[in-house]
């Protein structure tokens, strides 16, 4: 299952975070310090209250070793 | 984190020389026996900034024996959520400050001229300053 992500000013776009963390078992608190966020960042991301910025969202690609694209979906944006 | 750690350091420096001019300040009051309100409160506002000061510091120094705990405070000191939060909070408060002095102040004018200048003078020194924010960030990003 897929979260959706709402990007200030515009659409949203869906973020694989949760099923990735839960691929590679690590914990909101793990990803964040890796991250360098606080775990509450994280929360917020996943339950779609916070648009993770463009460094940000590198970041947590990086952290699972994918582009920002496989993690973040941004298709729905698309046609705007 | 070395930059942070020296940042955290100037603080600490400023936080005790906060310190010593407030004690500095209440010894001369203290000397020159002055004892009317408006240096009592001041310095009873001035000591309760202290207090808040002295919690800071000593959670920068507990910061700088500890890499758990500087990298913990720095994580928190730039998170970027807590930033975001931070600047709605400024953005908005701003705005609900200006509307409700505005509304104070046209109530106060049916009452006491005194108090409607001087809420006039706080709703646009509060104007004056964002339009003065407004313009120079917009040049810096």
């Amino acid at each position: 299952m897929q979260s959706a992500l709402c990007i200030a000013g515009g659409g949203c776009v869906r973020t694989k975070i949760v099923e990735l963390r839960k691929a590679h078992r690590i914990s909101q608190t793990e990803l964040a310090n890796a991250v360098g966020v606080t775990r509450q960042t994280i929360t917020s991301i996943e339950v779609e209250k916070y648009t993770a910025s463009l460094v940000l969202a590198y970041k947590i690609a990086k952290y699972f070793g994918k582009s920002i694209e496989e993690v973040f979906d941004f298709s729905e944006v698309e046609g705007e | 984190m070395e930059d942070f750690k020296r940042k955290l350091r100037s603080r600490i420096t400023y936080g005790i020389a906060y310190g010593l001019l407030v004690l500095l300040v209440m010894c001369i009051a203290w000397i020159t026996e002055i004892e009317d309100h408006a240096t009592s409160f001041a310095l009873g506002f001035s000591c309760g900034i202290l207090l808040v000061v002295i919690a800071y510091i000593l959670k920068c120094r507990s910061a700088l024996k500890s890499e758990d705990k500087l990298r913990a405070l720095y994580i928190e000191e730039t998170d970027e959520r807590q930033k975001h939060i931070g600047e709605r909070v400024g953005a908005t408060g701003i705005n609900i400050s200006i509307a409700v002095f505005s509304l104070a102040m046209l109530i106060s004018n049916y009452y006491s001229p005194i108090v409607f200048f001087t809420l006039l003078a706080v709703t646009l020194f509060i104007v004056l300053l964002k339009s003065m924010l407004i313009l120079y960030y917009a040049k810096r990003i």
